[in-house]
């Protein structure tokens, strides 16, 4: 085994397969900087080359400054340029929605792509309006028009730059517009549910909310989402990518009188929103052009992947894309004075159609839609699984230095005894994941080869461990109702575990808590899967902003991906601060207890595990057995299916599975509640009941266990 | 040079050799092919540093203070809270406030509780003017709510029922399987009642600010 280790480290580290060819990873900075941009690129078609396309760094990164005061590294980029030039693979047929501030859709470089019939516009609060309606933003919404530059900006058109997906159509949604008193009655519900509708195969969302709050939203916002992913795009659902949010360091003031400051401090995390806690959607985080993550982008183990989204433009170069056309309107006109080439007077920009100064998660997204958007002219039956596999397996896990691999709390908030988070973790099954890089930064040509390549329907059915009855979309893995005390300021914190059954291949793990604590931004949550994979789905003294973590609080977590589910999972809560600390209106008392828990699998299982029937579920024993020393009695519910089921089996053990108490005994199928009789147990020592299902042909399902401690 | 890599790589993997202490599981998905990017980068200094973040001196886009506007924990100790209505998730109705408007304020309506960037809030009067309102644990705020209210589970059936009984559909989303209702402001709690009382899962919903491009 230990061998196998180190050829397997070798050949991460020592000999790797870059772009077809094996190739040893080059040590060397290979750093050039000076001019904005420089040389000319080839043109990639017969049209004429698009004069800002060199200056863009996310296309092709030569170390160009991209019009701000410092260049990029080089060769740190998506390698979208090959899949351009070389495969001619620009998005062709592929059908994008922009759900953002609306669109400059008369745009010179960006009109010939619109899809004309199909943009929306939900500023209007009847329905029937939204439809077909014009995009067109106000004057300062130039948010959208940026976004959907970076994806479909026409190529080769002899103007401008260019999209990732320059073939691709789009239609723009204007859905991101301000709260003000024009509209004190509407349903946003409605507007979201609406916008994630219709025949697109790529649904790019560059929003959120704040970063400093902790976010609920409606359930139905999840179910929408589950049906988009898997009926749309006749059944292999359309994607959905969101960007995480710009929150790394951000912050509030709690006082609204100007003679008292009580700033508070944020550290940010894409789990502070439910919305972003779907395994539907593609959370992107970005990186700059030094290929480091940007100094904004907020970190979280929902994160997918990352992509390019800069720093702001002024020092270090940020995004060249369209903005709303002409100097009166847009950010080019409302930041004139920090960048020269926004000013109009610059020959690359002289109507002011463009800009170097957009930023954010918000480009990083885009920017992974239009590589969606190419695999997608690659292998258009991809479904949006396969999607989501082939970009964890092909991005490039950036700024990965195992001798270098912890991180400090951003604001200085540590704990002393405490690791806030480490960089980069490889979890079981070898995928390399990071809380800021998801599976890393995308590679377009790796993404777009694979496609290609890529045997469709491969993946196994998707499934979710939801009980069967009596109500089958509740969480089946629960802790039930538990009061452990988190300790304050205690790098220990308290631990937690939950048996799962169900041995599926993990594509992502979902979290429910429930705690009364008074400041959940002082806690960590950890989890642990089986294999002993460690994620943490919120870190330390985020500071944002909650009365509690205190309804079932939904998070979610990638890291696991490709692990089994089989086992114990763990959960440690970690408070980062005393009990009583100046934060709210003076001082805010921080304590409290963790009181449930939940745990969702996603999944599928593997082909060697079809032939197995599926575990009980709701495994229980009565609050009144607890102490039962010879007879205790237990029930549970039936497998999904009993076509195939033979009978159930129970066995008693000193450990999970163990039946070393009493050995494996049939109980038949008619009877889902017994009593186990003839037990000697020793007091205060814990038990394991297990329960199985076997089929006619003798296949074994995994087991449900139920512990308890005999207490004379 | 080449020394130099071997030396890197070998602490590298005595490092991670120490670190693996996990049970190896069976790899089932296609192995992930890995290229690791250069191991001599240099820290990033930003998560080191506890000074100020980089975006609050470089940027046009600095980050606006945000004033957290939040009910005060003694206000809200005050809050009749009516758990019989279904509200938008982490929410619960208030039965002693309501809301208006900053425009159609007037000072005989009572002390302001909490004020957004639309709406004021005051104790309920019995002026019908005031909006009813709900409250969220969670972030401190108010809101007035919608008067548009949802069904769930509304299968096509469930929509023709209610379309039949004379309520106004706002919208319908079969994915989502939800049903709007269009009623008023004045009206939505005693439609919410009605469609309650006749079987169906109704929910309310609470006006809050859109999403934000980031």
């Amino acid at each position: 085994m230990r061998i196998g280790f180190f050829i397997v480290m070798f050949l991460a580290f020592g000999c790797v397969k870059d772009e077809g060819n094996i190739t040893k990873p080059n040590f060397g900075s290979g750093e050039t900087s000076g001019s904005s941009g420089g040389s000319t690129t080839g043109n990639a078609s017969t049209g004429t080359e698009d004069p800002l396309a060199t200056y863009a760094w996310h296309l092709e990164n030569r170390g160009q400054s991209s019009f701000s005061g410092s260049g990029g590294k080089a060769g740190e980029d998506i390698k979208v340029k090959t899949v351009h030039s070389s495969l001619n693979i620009k998005g062709k047929n592929v059908r994008i929605a922009v759900s953002d501030t609306g669109v400059d859709i008369d745009h010179a470089d960006l009109s010939g792509n619109t899809l004309s019939t199909e943009h929306r516009n939900y500023v209007f609060t009847q329905p029937s309006r939204w439809a077909g309606a014009s995009p067109y933003p106000s004057d300062g919404e130039a948010h959208g028009t940026a976004t959907s530059g970076l994806i479909a900006a026409i190529g080769w058109n002899g103007i401008g730059s260019r999209g990732i997906a320059p073939s691709a159509k789009f239609a723009g949604f204007r859905y991101i517009f301000e709260y003000s008193s024009s509209e004190t009655d509407a349903s946003m519900l409605a507007r979201e549910l609406d916008q994630m509708s219709g025949s697109f195969d790529v649904f790019n969302y560059s929003y959120g909310y704040s970063g400093t709050d902790f976010i609920n939203v409606d359930p139905k916002i999840f179910t929408q989402l589950e049906y988009g992913a898997t009926t749309q795009r006749s059944g292999k659902g359309s994607i959905y990518v969101q960007s995480a949010g710009n929150s790394y360091t951000d912050y509030y003031d709690l006082c609204s009188g100007p003679a008292i400051s009580c700033e508070m401090k944020v550290s940010g995390n894409s789990n502070s929103s439910e919305d972003q806690a779907s395994p539907h959607k593609i959370l992107v985080g970005a990186v700059n052009a030094l290929g480091l993550s940007s100094s904004y982008s907020t970190p979280g183990s929902g994160l997918w992947v990352s992509a390019p989204g800069g720093e702001f433009g002024i020092d270090e170069p940020a995004m060249i894309t369209t903005d709303i056309a002409g100097c009166s309107s847009g950010d080019s006109y409302r930041n004139y004075n920090y960048s020269y080439f926004n000013f109009g007077s610059h020959a690359l920009n002289p109507y002011c159609d463009y800009t170097s100064l957009f930023n954010g998660t918000s480009s990083a997204a885009p920017v992974v839609s239009g590589v969606v958007a190419l695999m997608l002219e690659a292998n258009p039956n991809l479904n949006w699984r396969e999607i989501k596999h082939i970009l964890a397996l092909t991005s490039d896990p950036i700024d990965y230095d195992p001798l270098n691999n912890s991180i400090a709390h951003p604001w200085g908030f540590n704990l002393l005894n405490y690791v806030y988070d480490y960089k980069w973790t490889r979890n079981a099954a070898g995928f390399y994941f990071s809380n800021w890089y998801g599976f890393g930064r995308v590679n377009a040509l790796r993404a777009v080869q694979t496609a290609q390549a890529f045997a469709t329907n491969s993946l196994g059915t998707y499934e979710k461990t939801l009980n069967t009855v009596p109500n089958p979309d509740q969480w089946y893995y629960d802790s039930g109702a538990i009061n452990l005390a988190i300790p304050d300021e205690d790098a220990n914190g308290v631990e937690d575990r939950i048996w799962v059954g169900h041995n599926f291949l993990i594509e992502a793990i979902q979290i429910q808590i429930t705690t009364n604590h008074t400041w959940p931004g002082d806690l960590a949550v950890h989890l642990v899967s089986p294999s002993g994979t460690e994620s943490r789905l919120l870190n330390t003294n985020s500071n944002i902003y909650s009365l509690g973590l205190n309804a079932n609080t939904l998070l979610l977590s990638n890291a696991f991906y490709g692990e089994r589910s089989l086992g114990y999972w763990r959960i440690k809560i970690v408070d980062g601060s005393s009990a009583i600390t100046t934060k709210d209106d003076g001082t805010i008392t921080g304590t409290g207890s963790l009181l449930n828990w939940k745990i969702l699998v996603h999944g599928h299982q593997s082909s060697s595990d079809l032939l197995k029937p599926y575990p009980v579920t709701m495994l229980s024993m009565p609050s009144g057995s607890t102490s039962a020393t010879t007879s205790p009695v237990f029930s549970f519910a039936d497998t999904i299916s009993k076509s195939n089921l033979n009978r159930y089996e129970v066995a008693v053990g000193t450990t999970p599975g163990g039946s070393d108490t009493k050995a494996w005994y049939s109980i038949g199928t008619a009877n889902t509640t017994l009593q186990v009789t003839g037990l000697t147990l020793e007091d205060a020592k814990t038990y394991y009941l297990s329960v199985r299902a076997v089929s006619n042909q003798g296949y074994s399902s995994t087991v449900q266990v139920k512990s308890w401690v005999p207490d004379y | 040079m080449k020394k130099y890599f071997f030396l890197t790589l070998s602490l590298a993997v005595i490092y991670l050799a120490l670190k693996e202490q996990g049970p190896v599981v069976e790899t089932e998905f296609p192995a992930p092919v890995r290229k690791i990017a250069s191991q001599a980068t240099p820290p990033t200094p930003k998560k080191e540093t506890v000074l100020l973040p980089a975006k609050q001196n470089t940027s046009y886009k600095q980050v606006e203070r945000k004033v957290r506007e939040r009910v005060s924990p003694r206000t809200a100790e005050d809050f009749q809270q009516d758990p019989s209505y279904k509200l938008t998730r982490g929410h619960v109705f208030i039965s002693n406030v309501g809301a208006i408007p900053k425009e159609n304020y007037k000072s005989t309506m009572g002390e302001i509780l909490y004020q957004d960037s639309v709406f004021v809030f005051v104790r309920s009067n019995g002026d019908k003017a005031l909006l009813p309102v709900a409250y969220s644990p969670s972030t401190g705020k108010l809101h007035p709510i919608s008067s548009i209210l949802h069904v769930d589970n509304a299968t096509e059936s469930v929509r023709s029922e209610v379309k039949g009984l004379g309520f106004q559909e706002y919208y319908y989303s079969p994915g989502a399987k939800l049903l709007s209702v269009q009623s008023t402001q004045t009206e939505v709690l005693e439609v919410y009642s009605d469609l309650k009382d006749r079987g169906f899962e109704v929910q309310l919903e609470v006006v809050r600010p859109h999403q934000q491009g980031i």
